[in-house]
């Protein structure tokens, strides 16, 4: 029962120092917190620590009261909480995790090294505003390395994955990346692109109502100093085992069998997942050749341009020199246009798409952890199924004495056969909102940036008619 | 004189060829210099071009009522002509010290269909994956390209005759003669030996060309003002052709990427049909518009990079050839002088010895001669150059402006309106 505890008082902060009322944009938050402080709490707080501090001051608005944020409430390799899943009224749960807020901003900015040599990494400004009260603050600006932002997924992963949460996955440390900035190739681009992309991925958890009531994810906007995580040194292959294995720790591991797929809803999502994901990676790739290719126009642009110019410079017929001389312009103007629209290709087509590339993962986690929670669900059946042969044996065999025993241990597997019965019944209902929230929102997002896509395109397009509007009465022959 | 846009049956202005021989004034001549002064009609006409294993053999119709070509063939006849062929016949106008004061039109590129021919290749290997309407459209979005890179090698090797049958001197050349009215293969396969020596014979031009560059001043100052240009010229005209190219191969690529994206947008659509949280925002008709216009796009996207090419990359391409032959004219000219000077120099030896005056005396005359009458061509010759330079360039980047207005404008119009459908297809639900 304490990680129940754990989730649900911690759950909104807001409900504390605010009634539900006041805080609009986040309906679906106050909701929830509503219903969780009727639950009632059984067990003790057990430590409180102090609420940490926040570099915007204000730390007097930091409420002392809402005692439950202790750490060690969320401590996600506890046995008890593995063992019992959260048991929780199903209506609560949907409501907790469907709902999205939109109460906090993140802007991520000055990308810049820090260290020397193989110590190296870059550290990113990340800057927070939210209307949220009971962060003790509106804004808050705090520094985190790349690692920083893949331990805060770590953590999420680790504690709400089996509970079928769509947790966005975190943008990969590629072999690419470490060599860049450990060997201090200060590549603009690759920089750019990161910070973008940790931009977007830090603002999807935020909108993920449950996630931000997570502790760690309020450190990590707020806090000055975080522990360093320590498991995410590694390239990301490693990092991924390691995520699979404390899902294997939350959810008893036994022996694993193959779950024979009774719900068909999820066999169909199964089945398109990695279908849907190759076509995405195809189209990202495919788009992002094409803002290469249109940087390299940009550039080349630019050297016809100069060319155009050494050109003119030589020629000694001065009305061909003057018209040399405006190709010049016009090709250096048009470098720019194909330059700006590149950019825009990249951030506003290839990788949102490589984005729903990375989503499609984070789908597969829930799909995966479905799977161990319906086995763990089994091993406790079978649990419970050896205890009753174990009684009926005893019984043939007239040893009373034992039975008694052996009874009371029955009565334990039945409540824990119930309980992880529950936990993957709750988990799969979580599971199939969480999945379709996220459908609904890709479809409807790639609807919008396809059509963003064409207006950049007819944008660009339309300043480069007007360049040649302008360029053509100059090179026309008034002879 | 470049190769008009679309196609080879445009008229295609030739350079044109001599004026009346006024020596001197310079200034004097540009107005005469267009003007024709032909005896006889001898006209050419490529009229097909067969593909075959290692060329292209060009068919080419010839018109003349000159005596020499009439009482062999005819007034007009047909030859077949491979491009080794118009190479040999390049060569031998270039080795030909008769002509040292004449521009010898450049020779023709090599026709190369490899690259779309590999292509096509490459796309019948794939044709099992990829539906039937996308290799459709590939195979004759190559079958264009390799149609337009046939009908630039005709049109190139159709503007080099045509230059040297509109030249005064040039017309009446024996080789020419040959090459136009010889019915069978021409024997050019044998010069092995001969390449190699003209191999051997660049080397030592490469050579006089670096004592071209760092010469001490050309006594006239016509010649000298030539010689410094076009030492400038060459590189920044090269560099001009090189950094063009690269223009059109990057439009050539967005092009290609364009039609990647429109094949997965089309599996997209396939599979998002299935899928009801797409047809409820109706994201597979949108998909399917994106479809049908893509292509569009990337026509006018390829055609940007494609006229950049015919208009722009061509006109460089063609200059960095002539500079070629305008840089050899005036190797020839300062070899006329170095002639001269060691020919003055072994005169006022025999002077000294008394020995063979007379000789000497009419070895230097003959030197006189010869540069003299090389200047006198070699300034027509530079002048028309000057001349046409500008007409070409002026023509060509018009045309350039004014077709990439043209496909800008369209692409502008299919992007709004598949925009108006994208929004439409929004507002229907």
């Amino acid at each position: 029962m304490a990680d129940l505890l754990g989730d649900d008082v911690f759950g909104d902060p807001n409900k504390v120092n605010a009634a539900p009322s006041t805080d609009t944009s986040d309906v679906f938050a106050s909701a929830v917190s509503t219903q969780e402080v009727s639950t009632p709490v059984p067990v003790p707080v057990p430590v409180m620590t102090p609420a940490p501090a926040v570099v915007t001051p204000a730390p007097a608005a930091v409420p002392k009261s809402p005692p439950k944020q202790s750490i060690d409430l969320f401590a996600d390799e506890s046995p008890a909480k593995s063992a019992a899943p959260a048991i929780q009224p199903s209506n609560g749960v949907s409501s907790a995790t469907s709902g999205s807020v939109n109460d906090i901003k993140v802007i991520i900015s000055d990308p810049r090294k820090a260290g020397d040599g193989i110590g190296a990494f870059m550290v990113f400004t990340v800057k927070t505003e939210t209307s949220r009260s009971g962060w003790g603050g509106k804004v808050f600006e705090v520094n985190r390395r790349f690692s920083d932002f893949l331990g805060l997924y770590e953590k999420l992963a680790g504690r709400y994955q089996h509970k079928g949460y769509f947790i966005f996955p975190a943008p990969e440390k590629s072999i690419s990346s470490f060599t860049k900035v450990k060997i201090g190739n200060e590549d603009d681009m690759f920089v750019q692109r990161r910070q973008q992309q940790l931009q977007r991925w830090i603002n999807n958890i935020a909108k993920h109502a449950a996630l931000t009531r997570d502790i760690d994810f309020q450190g990590f906007l707020t806090q000055d100093t975080i522990a360093p995580a320590t498991s995410t040194r590694a390239l990301s292959a490693a990092g991924m085992l390691r995520f699979v294995g404390k899902v294997e720790n939350v959810i008893t591991k036994q022996v694993t069998q193959k779950m024979p797929e009774t719900d068909s809803w999820f066999e169909d999502r199964a089945a398109s997942v990695d279908n849907l994901q190759a076509q995405l990676k195809r189209l990202s790739m495919a788009s992002g050749n094409l803002s290469v290719h249109r940087r390299e126009l940009g550039l080349s642009s630019g050297n016809l341009a100069r060319a155009s110019n050494m050109l003119a410079n030589a020629e000694d017929k001065q009305d061909l020199s003057r018209r040399l001389a405006n190709v010049g312009t016009i090709y250096e103007n048009l470098g720019e246009i194909y330059t700006d629209l590149s950019d825009k290709d990249l951030y506003d087509f290839s990788e949102l798409l490589s984005d729903q590339v990375r989503g499609l993962d984070g789908i597969k986690n829930i799909l995966e952890a479905r799977q161990k929670m319906w086995q763990n669900w089994q091993s406790s059946e079978q649990g419970l199924m050896k205890k009753r042969d174990t009684v009926t044996r005893l019984q043939a065999t007239g040893r009373t004495e034992k039975i008694p025993g052996a009874e009371l241990e029955i009565k334990e597997w039945e409540t824990k056969a119930a309980t992880s019965k529950k936990g993957f019944e709750d988990m799969t209902a979580v599971a199939k909102k969480e999945i379709n929230t996220w459908e609904t929102q890709r479809v409807a997002e790639t609807k919008m940036f396809i059509l963003k896509w064409m207006k950049h395109m007819l944008e660009a397009e339309k300043k480069v008619v007007a360049m040649w509007e302008k360029y053509l009465p100059k090179a026309q022959n008034v002879k | 004189m470049l190769a008009a846009a679309d196609s080879i049956d445009d008229d295609l202005p030739i350079e044109n060829s001599e004026s009346d021989p006024v020596p001197d004034p310079v200034d004097s001549l540009s107005e005469k210099v267009m003007e024709q002064a032909l005896e006889g009609k001898l006209e050419i006409q490529i009229t097909d071009a067969v593909s075959e294993k290692e060329t292209i053999k060009f068919k080419i119709q010839v018109k003349s009522d000159l005596q020499s070509y009439t009482e062999s063939r005819g007034r007009e006849f047909k030859v077949e002509r491979t491009h080794h062929e118009f190479s040999w016949l390049h060569s031998s106008l270039s080795e030909n010290q008769m002509y040292a004061g004449y521009l010898i039109p450049p020779k023709p590129q090599k026709p190369d269909f490899s690259s779309p021919s590999k292509q096509l290749h490459d796309i019948s290997e794939k044709e099992e994956k990829l539906p039937k309407e996308d290799i459709a459209f590939l195979k004759t979005d190559l079958e264009d390209k390799y149609l337009a890179q046939f009908k630039k090698a005709v049109s190139t090797h159709e503007i080099f005759l045509n230059r040297i049958c509109q030249h005064k001197i040039l017309r009446n050349d024996h080789d020419l003669r040959i090459f136009l009215t010889f019915d069978g293969e021409l024997n050019v396969r044998s010069k092995n030996t001969k390449e190699r020596l003209t191999g051997w014979l660049r080397k030592g031009e490469m050579a006089i060309q670096a004592a071209f560059n760092d010469r001490v001043k050309d006594p006239d100052p016509f010649f000298e003002k030539n010689r410094v240009f076009i030492n400038e010229y060459e590189l920044r005209i090269d560099n001009g052709k090189r950094k063009s190219k690269e223009v059109t191969k990057e439009y050539g690529l967005i092009s290609k990427e364009l039609m990647a994206i429109m094949v997965e947008v089309k599996r997209m659509a396939a599979s998002e049909a299935k899928n009801p949280e797409a047809r409820k925002i109706a994201l597979e008709r949108c998909l399917n518009i994106v479809c049908r216009d893509l292509p569009k796009i990337q026509k006018w996207e390829g055609r940007m990079g494609s006229d950049t090419e015919l208009k722009l990359v061509d006109l460089m391409r063609y200059y960095v050839a002539e500079t070629e032959s305008v840089k050899e004219l005036l190797i020839r000219r300062q070899q006329s002088l170095d002639d001269l000077d060691r020919k003055n120099r072994d005169l006022e030896a025999a002077k000294i010895k008394n020995k063979n005056v007379q000789h000497f005396e009419a070895r230097k005359t003959a030197a006189v001669e010869h540069k003299d009458k090389l200047a006198s061509a070699g300034k027509e010759e530079l002048v028309r150059f000057e001349k046409n330079r500008e007409e070409a360039f002026v023509k060509n980047l018009e045309e350039h402006a004014a077709l990439q207005l043209k496909h800008s404008r369209q692409k502008v119009n299919v992007l709004e309106n598949m925009i108006k459908a994208l929004e439409a297809a929004e507002g229907e639900l």
